[in-house]
C-alpha cells in the first residue's frame, strides 16, 4: 500500500512537472512565432519605406529639377 | 488456492490505478483551464501579405538612376456578399473615389470579388477604413512609378494597370522585368535631359509641332540619349494623346532632305576615290530630268567642287554626283547603310518601315541623293551617319547595356572616305550652312537639312518643313554623333523669317555640345586634335 502511494505521488509530480514544462515551451513557441511575424512584417515595411525613399531621392535628383534649382540659387552658391 | 486477502489487494490496486488516472485527467483539465484563464492567446498581428504579383524589375540608366520601379501600393476590392447596405456604402465610396464609376452596381453584383479602385493613395485607404465596412478589402499590389517623369518616356515605355509592358523597354523586356530582373539602359539621364531641353527650346522658339533627336557613342553604337517630343508621363500613359505617345525617334519616318547628302557624297567618294574632291559639278542651271526640275535652295550658280556641293548643300550638285554613281551602286550603298529596310537589330518593337521609291526609277536616284522621296526614322539616319561620319563601320544602335558583349561592326565604306567626310562635315560648320553649330574647342562637323513635307494634295508643301542637323564631334576623330530634327518650325524675327536646319537645329546642337562637354568632362581641343 505504501509502495503504491509513493508511486502515485511520484507519477503525479512527474506529470505536473512535465505539464508545466510543456506549457512553458508552448507559450515560448507561440510568443516566438508572434515575434517572427512581427519582425517579418516590420522588415518588409522598412524595406518598402527605404525603397520609397530611394524613389523619392531619384525623383528629387531629376536633372530638370536640379537645373531649375541651380538657376534659382546658383548665385548664392557662388558667394 | 485463492486467498481472500489476495483478491482484496488486487481490487485495491486497481482502484488506486483508476484514481490516479482520474486525478491525472482532472489535473490536465485544471492546467488547461488555468492556461486559458491566465494566458489569453496573444493578439495575432496582421501578417505580412505577399503582393499579388512579384515585384517587377527596375529599369535604370547607364549610371544607375531609377527610370522605372515598383513601389508598395494598395488596391481596394469588395466582397459584395459581406456588404449589408450597398447603397450607403456606395455613397461613401463615391465621395472617396469620385471618378470610379457606378459603385452601387459593383456592390450589388452576385460575386465574391469586385475591384473597386486600383493603386489607391494612403489617404484614400484611411478614408475607406473609416467607413468600417468589413466587405471592403485591401490587397497589397505593387505600383509602377517613373521617378524621372516624362524623361525618355518613348524609350522606357509604360505598363498597364496589372504591370504588363505595353511599349518601349517595358514591353520588349517584359519577360525579364516580370521575373524581377533589372534592365540597365545605355542612356544617361543627364544627356537625355540636355537633349530634350534643347529640342524643346528650339520647338518653342520656332513654334514647332514636334521634334526628335539622339546622341550616339560612335565606337559602340550605344544610344546615350534618344528623344521624341512632345512626350508624356509614363505613369499616366493612358491619359496622354496618341500624338504625344507617338515615337518620332524610331517609329516615325520622315524625309530628312539634305542630311542624305552625307550618304550620296560618301557614295560618290567611294565610287571615284581618285577623282574624289577634285570633281567639278556645274550648278549654274537647274537640272532637268523628264518633268522634274531640281533646283538649289541658295543657288551658287557656278561650277562647284565636291566639297563646295556639300558645304553649300547644292541639290543640283548632289544629283549630278548620284547620276555618276548610278542607280545600282547608290541603292546598294543605301542598303548597306540600312536605310532601305526597318532597323533589324533594334530591340524595341516601335520600328518604322522606311518609305523608298517604288518603283525606283533613275529620277529617284537623283532625288534620294538630297533626301527627297525617301523617308527613314531619325535613329536609322543617325546610325547610318555615325558610320559615314565616324570610322566607316556600321553598328546597330544599342539601348540596353550588355556587359562584355562584343560590338558587332560592319565596314560599309573605306576609312579614307570616312576621314574625307569628317573634313567636309567640318567645312559645313566653319564656312557653310551650319555656322551656328560651331562651339570653340569642340570641332563639330555636320550637315544641315531643310525638307519640305509632303503636301496634303500630293507634291510638297513649302510652308511645312522639317529642319534638322546631324553632326559629330570632335570632327577629326569623332566620338559622338548628334541628330536633332524639328518638325514644322516657323521663322522668327531673330532668324529673319528663316526656319532652316542651319537656323533651327544647328544652334540647338551647339548648345547641346556645350552641355555634353560639361557633363562628360570633355576637355576642349584645337582644330587638328592637339590640346589647346
Amino acid at each position: 500500500m505504501r509502495y503504491d502511494t509513493a508511486c502515485i505521488i511520484t507519477l503525479f509530480g512527474l506529470a505536473v512537472t512535465l505539464g508545466a514544462a510543456l506549457l512553458a515551451v508552448s507559450q515560448d513557441v507561440q510568443n516566438t512565432q508572434v515575434e517572427i511575424a512581427r519582425l517579418e512584417r516590420e522588415t518588409h515595411e522598412a524595406r518598402d519605406r527605404v525603397h520609397t525613399l530611394e524613389v523619392e531621392w531619384h525623383a528629387l535628383n531629376r536633372p530638370d529639377r536640379l537645373e531649375a534649382l541651380m538657376e534659382a540659387h546658383g548665385d548664392a552658391q557662388a558667394e | 488456492m485463492h486467498r481472500p486477502s489476495d483478491t482484496l489487494r488486487q481490487a485495491q490496486g486497481r482502484t488506486a490505478l483508476l484514481r490516479m488516472g482520474f486525478a491525472l485527467m482532472f489535473l490536465i483539465l485544471a492546467l488547461r483551464a488555468g492556461e486559458v484563464a491566465s494566458w489569453p492567446p496573444p493578439p495575432q498581428p496582421h501578417p505580412y501579405e505577399e503582393p499579388q504579383r512579384p515585384r517587377r524589375g527596375n529599369i535604370v540608366d547607364a549610371r544607375g538612376a531609377l527610370l522605372a520601379t515598383d513601389i508598395a501600393g494598395q488596391s481596394l476590392y469588395a466582397d459584395p456578399h459581406l456588404i449589408a447596405e450597398p447603397d450607403t456604402t456606395a455613397q461613401a465610396l463615391a465621395r472617396i473615389f469620385p471618378n470610379a464609376g457606378d459603385m452601387t452596381q459593383k456592390l450589388r453584383q452576385d460575386a465574391r470579388f469586385v475591384w473597386l479602385a486600383r493603386h489607391i493613395s494612403p489617404a484614400q485607404a484611411r478614408a475607406v477604413l473609416e467607413i468600417g465596412e468589413p466587405g471592403l478589402v485591401f490587397r497589397a499590389e505593387p505600383e509602377r512609378v517613373y521617378p524621372q517623369g516624362p524623361l525618355a518616356a518613348h524609350l522606357i515605355g509604360h505598363t498597364d494597370v496589372d504591370g504588363r509592358g505595353l511599349a518601349g523597354v517595358e514591353r520588349a523586356f517584359d519577360g525579364a522585368l516580370a521575373a524581377g530582373q533589372d534592365v540597365r539602359l545605355t542612356i544617361d539621364i543627364r544627356l537625355q535631359h540636355a537633349l530634350e531641353r534643347e529640342i524643346g527650346a528650339a520647338m518653342e522658339t520656332f513654334s514647332a509641332k514636334a521634334g526628335a533627336g539622339a546622341i550616339l557613342e560612335i565606337a559602340t553604337g550605344r544610344v546615350l540619349a534618344g528623344a521624341s517630343l512632345p512626350d508624356f508621363d509614363p505613369a499616366r500613359a493612358g491619359a496622354a494623346s496618341a500624338d504625344r505617345r507617338f515615337n518620332r525617334l524610331t517609329l516615325g519616318v520622315y524625309e530628312l532632305g539634305s542630311l542624305f547628302k552625307v550618304f550620296s557624297t560618301a557614295a560618290f567618294l567611294e565610287a571615284y576615290p581618285k577623282e574624289g574632291l577634285a570633281a567639278r559639278f556645274d550648278t549654274r542651271e537647274p537640272l532637268r530630268s523628264g518633268r522634274f526640275v531640281i533646283r538649289d535652295y541658295h543657288p551658287e550658280e557656278r561650277i562647284l567642287t565636291t566639297a563646295e556641293v556639300f558645304e553649300h548643300s547644292s541639290n543640283i550638285g548632289a544629283a549630278l554626283m548620284a547620276e555618276r554613281v548610278g542607280t545600282e551602286r547608290l541603292k546598294a550603298f543605301y542598303a548597306a547603310l540600312g536605310l532601305l529596310e526597318p532597323m533589324p537589330a533594334w530591340p524595341l518593337s516601335e520600328v518604322g518601315r522606311p518609305l523608298v521609291p517604288r518603283p525606283w526609277r533613275d529620277i529617284s536616284t537623283l532625288t534620294v541623293s538630297y533626301g527627297h522621296g525617301i523617308a527613314v526614322s531619325p535613329l536609322q539616319l543617325a546610325t547610318a551617319a555615325a558610320a559615314v561620319l565616324g570610322d566607316g563601320r556600321l553598328r546597330a544602335p544599342k539601348i540596353v547595356e550588355e556587359i562584355g558583349a562584343p560590338v558587332a561592326a560592319r565596314q560599309v565604306l573605306s576609312t579614307a572616305t570616312a576621314q574625307t567626310m569628317h573634313t567636309l562635315a567640318r567645312l559645313v560648320v566653319t564656312g557653310g550652312t551650319a555656322k551656328e553649330a560651331d562651339v570653340l574647342g569642340y570641332a563639330i562637323g555636320g550637315k544641315t537639312g531643310t525638307a519640305e513635307k509632303p503636301g496634303a494634295t500630293g507634291g510638297y508643301d513649302s510652308t511645312r518643313i522639317i529642319s534638322s542637323f546631324v553632326g559629330v564631334f570632335p570632327a577629326h576623330a569623332p566620338r559622338y554623333l548628334i541628330l536633332i530634327m524639328v518638325d514644322e518650325p516657323k521663322g522668327t524675327k531673330a532668324s529673319y523669317g528663316y526656319a532652316t536646319g542651319g537656323w533651327v537645329a544647328a544652334p540647338a546642337v551647339a548648345r547641346l555640345v556645350q552641355s555634353m562637354a560639361h557633363i562628360l568632362m570633355i576637355p576642349p581641343i584645337g582644330e587638328s586634335g592637339n590640346n589647346v
